[in-house]
């Protein structure tokens, strides 16, 4: 079955083409969840995670188009993930991934809609391979370490990197809407 | 101002970062605990699992464009009625609509033969207007559906093509069947291209009233080889509080042309033919 099929038999209701899915996918969404909750759950709970994120994505086949049933999944499977991670108090961060933006009056605060378009636009502003290291490490919850394996690349160019990619994402919330760096 | 770059990412979908995948779960286990959430929302909202999604007709015409269907004679059930309780996603004010357009709704047939579009017939199974909303089913006889393989572009059409999709999978929402994609692609693989040609007969993208008016987009759900349409935005003005309710539907003959050369699909389709029917809805309240 191609993924087109399965998507539009899903969209009527098929659970063979959700159960298509799930063979697909499984090994994308629980790496996704294993990152991001870290090795402090067993495989039941990693899988009680990957059964929600099936189940939304059952439940909302109807709104989704090719080819982004595997950007969707990633996304809720990373979200169903956090929250998990939060419900077990394990959130504490890490203080390279607090960003501390200088905003000076209450004014400058962004909405949430213009917040994601700005991160998205740093995001895409990143060059290879930082763009990669970035979403790597902040998106797919990869460690340092992992990451420089499968770059083959040392792990001290990753983390200047990922400062690298920290910096444009601060320069790119920072940045008045009025100057060059916050044009888009 | 803090923010957290983790939670700050939350607004990316990506698919491009080729991660290393391990099997850190076991997909038979993922499906027995997502069929039980199934099941249990199934038990919870009393309904059957999902069986259709709601298509727009404007947006999606070819996916509406329906291959001739053996429509069914005389059904008693109001087919509008039936569409109560039948979508997985709850949505109760849709439940009751649907509910109370299929007690009101005139269901006695009336089939329309079409003299320019010769062979076919349209039949409306079922009308609901209430002055304010109107809902509609209709079932077509189209006698002229063809898939010609073997079609080659030549330099007055080919320059008319415009590229489709990347993804020979589009033919799904296009309304192809299982077996005609496997005749595309057998084509292809003999060939290294695949040019093909569809006639098929469906319904216009707008609906109006006799003066003209056009009534504006409506959504579509196919059911019981009948095609359910509602007006999307509600009726214009012109349309509301009326006695009864002339309504213009165009029936369109098409044909497409379509290229594939095994990176892209092109399309050019166009109209050859149409035919206004008419028919009359009384309001029923």
């Amino acid at each position: 079955m191609t993924e087109g099929k399965a998507l539009k038999e899903l969209q009527r209701g098929s659970q063979q083409a959700l159960a298509w899915f799930i063979d697909k996918y499984t090994p994308y969404v629980s790496t996704i969840i294993y990152n991001i909750i870290g090795g402090d759950m067993s495989e039941a709970d990693i899988e009680e995670v990957a059964s929600d994120v099936f189940f939304a994505l059952w439940k909302n086949a109807g709104k989704i188009r090719l080819p982004s049933v595997k950007a969707y999944l990633g996304s809720v499977a990373r979200n169903m993930a956090k929250n998990k991670t939060r419900e077990r108090g394990n959130a504490l961060p890490l203080d390279e991934d607090i960003l501390i933006v200088d905003q000076r009056t209450p004014e400058t605060r962004y909405e949430q809609k213009e917040l994601n378009m700005r991160v998205r636009h740093a995001v895409l502003l990143m060059e290879y391979p930082d763009r990669e290291i970035f979403l790597r490490f902040y998106y797919y919850g990869q460690s340092v370490k992992d990451i420089a394996a499968q770059m083959e690349m040392n792990a001290s160019t990753v983390r200047s990197r990922l400062a690298r990619g920290r910096e444009k994402l601060r320069a790119e919330l920072t940045a008045d809407l009025n100057t060059e760096g916050g044009s888009f | 101002m803090e923010y957290r770059i983790v939670d700050l990412l939350d607004c990316i979908q990506d698919s491009d970062v080729p991660i290393r995948t391990e099997n850190h779960a076991s997909a038979t286990k993922i499906k027995e605990l997502t069929m039980e959430k199934i099941n249990a929302e199934n038990r919870k909202n009393k309904r059957p699992v999902r069986k259709a999604a709601r298509v727009a007709l404007i947006a999606a015409v070819f996916v509406l464009l329906l291959s001739a269907t053996a429509y069914a004679t005389g059904f008693a059930q109001s087919v509008i009625g039936s569409l109560s309780g039948w979508f997985a996603t709850p949505d109760e004010e849709a439940d009751a609509r649907y509910e109370q357009a299929g007690e009101l709704s005139n269901k006695e047939p009336v089939t329309k033969e079409m003299s320019e579009l010769a062979g076919s017939a349209i039949t409306l199974d079922e009308s609901y207007y209430d002055g304010e909303d109107l809902i509609i089913a209709y079932s077509l006889d189209a006698k002229k559906y063809a898939l010609e393989i073997g079609f080659g572009p030549g330099d007055e059409n080919f320059d008319k093509l415009w590229k489709l999709s990347d993804d020979l999978d589009i033919l799904w929402d296009h309304g192809f069947s299982e077996e005609e994609i496997s005749r595309i692609k057998a084509e292809y693989e003999e060939n290294g291209k695949a040019g093909f040609i569809v006639r098929k007969i469906g319904l216009g993208d707008h609906i109006t009233m006799a003066d003209g008016t056009d009534l504006g987009p409506f959504t579509g759900v196919e059911k019981d080889g009948k095609v359910v349409l509602e007006s999307q935005n509600g009726l214009p003005e012109a349309a509301k509080g009326l006695k009864q309710l002339d309504l213009v539907i165009k029936v369109k003959s098409f044909v497409s042309y379509y290229y594939f050369e095994g990176d892209d699909i092109y399309l050019y389709s166009f109209t050859d033919n149409s035919e206004d029917v008419c028919f009359t809805i009384e309001n029923c309240k």
